[in-house]
């Protein structure tokens, strides 16, 4: 004697079985079956016909896989979310010391020095995101490994800067405490010039796509 | 004229976004129904597997186009409906103009042509 409460069980544990991992909606696709018997047993077909030729309509359990798997976001989608996640968390670490007032440094610096501070930080915190729109005016790189050569390449002399500037200029020029201040928020900004141009690499060769 | 028995599958995949928008617009249905109504439509030509369908649903509602709720019927079976958001009238409307254009370049080129 057919059990369809049974036979949707073991349907359903044979989906899971043929390696659905996918977030497929079994509820949906189980209401779905469902469905479909009820229309083809008012037609006049035995419970176990219209329970056969419903899951026969629905499809095997791998292509059903393959279908819901395509929604699954492509990897650069993933990569370039991360990519803008770090650029936030990285500007938002840099305007933390700002926001609590901690070295305080706006303290020792006149008007003038304020404003070129301020324009300085401004630069930094914009720069990041810049990649999202100068993109068009970089080449583009289509090779993947070609892409992060170049961007390492570009962006080691940028990370030799800080040295440079911390322990070779610094220590050679007399600047008030003020004019330290706005020399080091300058010299932090071209780390967020390349970090965008970076990202800008990377958004150039997508859009060529 | 001759008709083939059913439209090729990749016309059929690239319409089935905006025939569900068009059809969630007139309101609310569930998957088994909307195979139902396109299968009527267009007069059995157009059939979509029964379990590819649940694909396209739920990238739609990521996409913001639409949105689902379950609903108990009788004998306490549950039925999920979709509905039509504010995104998706957007997005029928833009399909709308693409698919109108296609439709009259090939009716202007098709014009007193006999098949």
């Amino acid at each position: 004697m057919f059990n369809l409460e049974q036979a949707i069980a073991e349907w359903r544990r044979q989906m899971l079985v043929a390696g659905i991992k996918t977030p497929v909606p079994m509820d949906e696709l189980e209401s779905h079956l469902r469905e479909d018997m009820e229309q083809q047993v008012r037609a006049g077909l035995s419970a176990q016909q219209a329970f056969e030729a419903a899951v026969q309509r629905i499809g095997q359990a791998e292509a059903l896989e393959a279908e819901f798997a395509k929604m699954v976001e492509p990897e650069e989608t993933r990569e370039r979310k991360l990519k803008l996640l770090c650029i936030v968390f990285t500007v938002l670490a840099y305007l933390a010391p700002f926001a609590l007032n901690v070295p305080k440094p706006w303290s020792g610096m006149n008007a003038t020095e304020q404003w070129l501070g301020l324009a300085a930080v401004a630069l930094t915190v914009l720069s990041p995101f810049s990649g999202l729109y100068i993109h068009r005016f970089l080449p583009i790189i289509p090779d993947k490994r070609v892409r992060t050569c170049v961007q390492f390449a570009s962006v080691l002399p940028v990370l030799i800067w800080p040295c440079v500037f911390t322990f070779v200029i610094l220590p050679r020029v007399e600047l008030t405490i003020g004019q330290v201040n706005v020399a080091t928020l300058w010299a932090i900004s071209p780390l967020a010039v390349f970090g965008g141009l970076i990202l800008g690499l990377d958004e150039a060769a997508q859009a060529s796509r | 004229m001759y008709i083939g028995d059913m439209i090729e599958k990749e016309l059929v995949a690239a319409s089935t976004e905006p025939i569900i928008l068009s059809l969630l617009s007139k309101g609310e249905s569930y998957g088994y129904e909307l195979i139902q109504e396109v299968k009527r439509l267009s007069g059995d030509k157009i059939k979509w597997t029964d379990g590819m369908l649940y694909p396209v649903l739920h990238r739609m509602e990521d996409n913001g186009w639409i949105k689902s709720r379950w609903v108990e019927i009788e004998n306490g079976r549950k039925r999920k409906y979709y509905s039509i958001k504010k995104g998706g009238h957007q997005a029928l409307k833009e399909k709308r103009e693409q698919w109108t254009v296609i439709s009259s370049v090939l009716s202007g080129l098709w014009k007193g042509q006999h098949v």
